[in-house]
């Protein structure tokens, strides 16, 4: 049921780096945003099939963006956050502000 | 390489053919084209191909498979196999103990013949060296040895020899320092011998030259002597009265010849004997075919005939792989064996097979369930082949515990056979284990899928629905034949090694072994002329105040042994017949009493004994008086040293089935002032206590006496048949295995078809056929299937027996009430395997018919 679950940890992430991304959302600078976000390495693998699994719940799209030389005439897929992936987003994000209501102090960094 | 921003064409062909297809992997490699950009200047262009093929090989697979790793997958396959046994210990125990035995039996007896057979020999390029032959067309035989005037022959005229050398092998006394004696087998050879085979001792060094009294002995000898003392070299021994210093110890494992404990070079003056008792070895110079040096051989054979018309009159030479000389007398008792238990393996296969069918056929709704639920044909693949190839494993662990004690258990009972130093479970045993256990579990994962997968998920589902199809139902009525088939022909030819084995048991000798004992008379005192009548006299003496002692007697020779001095005779004075060789008789000398000891029948005329005025009365035995030389009583016989006249006519003695008598001339032994070799000893009963005493007592009169080749007959003959009773003993093995799995193998079929014809017979009865009917139709069936499998075994069994026939002596495969006891007992154990899960078919309800399906 996509209307009631919640994202996973990276699956939140990659959605946020395509909004990050904007009109640029391609999956290299999408991979470049979580890395800089996480301070880790993303396996590409990961990437793409995350990417997948999420169109398959309808939380992204994509279009077809026509072969260029310095992709070795290779098409890309620019990637956009659909109407179901918001609301996904929206609501993980609620479901964890009332997870940590309380714990600000125990959270908060240097404690 | 590539140009900057462009990697090569072939990486991005290969990427292009593992990434998947459609926009999913197009834009893939565009990215990974986009990210290679400028990576050859930045970090050199290998480093960048590298990069990129890696990457996009890592890529494809991760989308290739995308919800696990392959290793995940083949671990969960694995655990579900596992599972999937532990729930059915029954099938899961029944499928390993079957392929244990099987994969078990072939190990143990693989490693029997990949030991014995198919090793090369230790020597260097041992497909190189060859072994001289003379032979006898006339009287046809083929193994004869060479006299020692041939080795130079045969050495020097042989062009096609790199090397050839002779020996001959002969038992003697070696007394060491300390003057502890035993009996050992010495070869004694010409120079060479070594160089020829290309050994090199393993400790000290060579022979050196011809007549040099230093000795090379065995690792055995090493080792059951002096305890592998290195400092054995230098140590002074004694053979016979000769002294000899040890120079060197050979390398263990050369087995060639098998029994030679001790080496030494022939002296110039023994090369000058006529005795016919040289193996000669030759190697073939590069280049030179084995057809080249027969040509060879022959044409010095001829030469030799020429020269010395005495000694090779009517003689032939030939030359045979040494490989092929040293395994030829076990070679057919192998093959057979190995006939035997590949009979048996496929009796595994097939019985594996049907039980696996039976799980197929259990499992058939479990498999629906998976395809319904949207498993591949390659996933339902792949977890049944995961599951063969833990029974095989498993399978092969078993056969593996099963080989060990298997192989212990054949050689403790096998006759000696050649090379059997290096028969053991080794890597090479392994590996074809381990290959047949991978092949097995490949065919197993494979064979019950077949024709199953497509089935629609629904119609397996639905309840009570027959699970059974033609298709399926005629491949385990062939399993059942084929299995019977193979049976009948391995319990048949089980019969017949075993009616050779009772024929050699009951081969009458001649003489009357039970009762009999023979003692070596091995003493290091040698008394001669009147010294030799005494001693023999105080030994006969002992022997006859034993309690149990009925007579004693002495002889040249044990019973047993056929081979003996051979000499020309000639009787009267009629020259022999121009043309034909003069005919030959083998010489024994007998104390009076000896042939009556032995038990072997006086037929005429009395026993020999010095005549009047020092005449021979000599003693021929039945097959000489009848067969060469119609010999009469009173007759005169010519021998190159001695005359004498025919006092009597004894019975023959055959050592073994197969081996005819030898013409033979017993001579009176007191007229040569020696001590006979062998005494004889006659006792009312069993001897064995009384033969215990007997060697005490002559231990104490002479403690140079050495016993130790002493023994009753009854213990001899045991070892002359243990090569029958070898091969009886183990195929009876395999057969009563056959027979047992067999049985097995079609009860598991028929409870199979049972269950899968729940349905129709249900139908029948409903339809208002008795139970009984419904039961003689099925078995009507299976009979029909036990009988054609085993009518064609019978066809096979007479084809195979045939050839059983032509390699065991006394075998009788072919003979019909031996058959006809086959197929009782196979035919009976069938039918009752049949039968048990048929009378279920009699519970079967009609009602079944009418539940929804």
């Amino acid at each position: 049921m996509p209307g009631t679950d919640l994202l996973g940890e990276f699956e939140h992430l990659v959605l946020l780096g395509i909004l990050r991304n904007g009109e640029q959302a391609y999956a290299l600078p999408v991979r470049q945003t979580v890395e800089q976000v996480t301070e880790r390495s993303i396996s590409r693998g990961a990437l793409y099939r995350t990417l997948d699994r999420m169109e398959t719940k309808g939380l992204v799209a994509w279009s077809l963006e026509p072969p260029t030389e310095a992709r070795g005439g290779h098409a890309r897929k620019r990637y956009v956050v659909t109407a179901d992936g918001l609301q996904a987003l929206r609501r993980t994000r609620t479901v964890m502000d009332r997870a940590v209501v309380g714990l600000e102090g125990i959270l908060a960094e240097g404690s | 390489m590539s140009s900057a921003g462009q990697p090569p064409v072939w990486a991005k062909r290969l990427l292009k053919a593992t990434l998947p297809k459609g926009p999913r992997g197009e834009t893939v490699l565009g990215d990974l084209h986009e990210e290679f950009g400028d990576l050859p200047l930045r970090r050199g262009p290998v480093v960048a191909l590298v990069w990129f093929v890696g990457s996009g090989l890592v890529v494809s697979a991760q989308l290739r498979y995308p919800a696990r790793g392959w290793a995940e997958r083949r671990g969960n396959d694995l655990r579900h196999a596992v599972r999937g046994l532990v729930r059915t210990p029954a099938f899961a125990f029944s499928v390993v103990g079957t392929l244990g035995l099987g994969i078990g039996s072939a190990a143990a007896i693989f490693s029997v013949v990949d030991g014995v057979m198919l090793r090369p020999l230790p020597f260097e390029e041992p497909n190189e060296l060859v072994r001289v032959w003379a032979a006898h067309p006339n009287s046809g035989e083929r193994h004869l040895d060479l006299m020692y005037a041939d080795i130079r022959a045969y050495s020097d005229r042989v062009d096609g020899f790199a090397g050839a050398a002779g020996f001959s092998v002969a038992p003697r006394r070696l007394t060491d320092g300390a003057g502890r004696a035993r009996r050992v087998t010495v070869a004694r050879t010409s120079p060479g011998l070594f160089d020829v085979l290309g050994v090199t001792p393993a400790l000290g060094e060579g022979l050196v030259g011809p007549g040099e009294a230093t000795l090379l002995i065995s690792d055995r000898l090493w080792s059951t002597r002096y305890g592998r003392d290195p400092n054995v070299l230098g140590r002074s021994v004694r053979l016979e009265d000769e002294p000899f210093t040890v120079v060197g110890v050979l390398p263990k494992g050369l087995e060639y010849p098998s029994d030679a404990d001790a080496w030494r070079t022939l002296s110039p003056g023994e090369l000058e004997d006529d005795d016919r008792e040289v193996h000669l070895v030759g190697r073939l110079a590069k280049g030179t075919s084995l057809a080249q040096v027969a040509e060879q051989v022959a044409v010095v054979a001829d030469g030799r005939a020429s020269e010395d018309p005495e000694g090779n009159q009517g003689i032939t030479a030939w030359v045979q792989p040494l490989h092929s000389t040293l395994v030829r007398d076990v070679r057919s008792g192998l093959l057979t064996l190995s006939a035997a238990v590949f009979m048996l393996l496929l009796i595994t296969v097939a019985n594996t097979a049907s039980l696996l069918g039976s799980r197929s056929l259990e499992r058939a709704n479990d498999r629906a369930v998976r395809v319904a639920l949207g498993a591949t044909r390659g996933r339902l693949l792949a977890t049944r082949v995961t599951e063969g190839m833990v029974l095989a494993a498993l399978g092969g662990t078993a056969g593996l515990f099963l080989a060990t004690l298997g192989l212990k258990a054949i050689l403790s009972l096998a006759p000696p056979l050649p090379r059997e130093d290096v028969i053991g479970l080794d890597l090479r045993t392994w590996l074809v284990m381990a290959g047949v256990s991978t092949l097995t579990g490949l065919c197993l994962g494979l064979m019950p899928l077949a024709g199953r997968t497509d089935r629609k998920p629904a119609a397996a589902l639905s309840i009570g629905r027959s699970t059974g199809s033609l298709r399926s139902r005629r491949s385990h009525g062939t399993l059942v034949s084929v299995e019977l088939a193979i049976a009948t022909v391995l319990v048949a030819l089980s019969f017949a090694l075993f009616s050779a084995f009772r024929a050699s048991t009951q081969h009458n000798h001649g003489f009357q072994p039970t009762g009999l004992a023979m003692i070596r008379l091995d003493s290091s005192l040698e008394p001669e002329g009147d010294e030799a009548l005494a001693y023999i006299q105080e030994v006969a003496d002992i022997a006859e105040a034993i309690p149990g002692v009925v007579s004693v007697g002495f002889s040249s020779h044990e019973p047993l042994e056929q081979r003996g001095f051979r000499f020309p005779v000639q009787v009267g004075d009629e020259a022999p017949p121009e043309g034909r060789d003069p005919p030959s008789a083998t010489f024994r000398l007998v104390s009076p009493g000896f042939l009556a000891t032995l038990g072997v029948p006086l037929l005429r005329g009395r026993e020999p004994s010095m005549g009047e005025a020092g005449a021979f009365g000599l003693v021929v035995n039945e097959h000489f008086a009848r067969t060469r030389l119609s010999v009469e009583m009173g007759e005169r016989l010519v021998l190159p040293f001695l005359e004498g006249t025919v006092v009597g006519v004894v019975g023959d003695i055959s050592p073994s089935l197969g081996e005819a008598a030898e013409p033979m001339i017993y001579a009176p032994s007191d007229a040569f002032g020696a001590t006979p070799g062998w005494m004889a000893v006659r006792f009312t009963q069993d001897p064995s206590a009384s033969f215990a005493l007997l060697r005490q007592r002559l231990g104490e009169f002479d403690s140079s006496l050495l016993l130790d080749r002493s023994s009753t007959l009854d213990q001899l003959l045991v070892q002359t048949v243990a090569p029958e009773r070898f091969l009886a003993a183990l195929s009876a093995i395999f057969a009563a295995l056959a027979l047992l799995l067999s049985a097995v193998g079609v009860y598991g079929i028929a409870s199979l078809t049972v269950a899968q014809r729940r349905r129709d017979i249900s139908i029948r009865r409903a339809l208002g056929a008795s139970a009984q009917a419904v039961v003689v139709h099925v078995f009507r069936r299976f009979a029909l299937l036990v009988a054609s499998g085993m009518g064609v075994g019978v066809v096979g069994a007479i084809l195979g027996g045939r050839m059983v026939e032509s390699l065991f002596l006394g075998a009788a495969p072919g003979d019909p009430i031996v058959l006809a006891g086959v197929v009782m007992v196979l035919g009976t154990a069938a039918l009752t395997a049949v039968a048990v899960p048929l009378t279920r078919l009699v519970r079967v309800d009609p009602r079944e018919s009418m539940s929804e399906g």
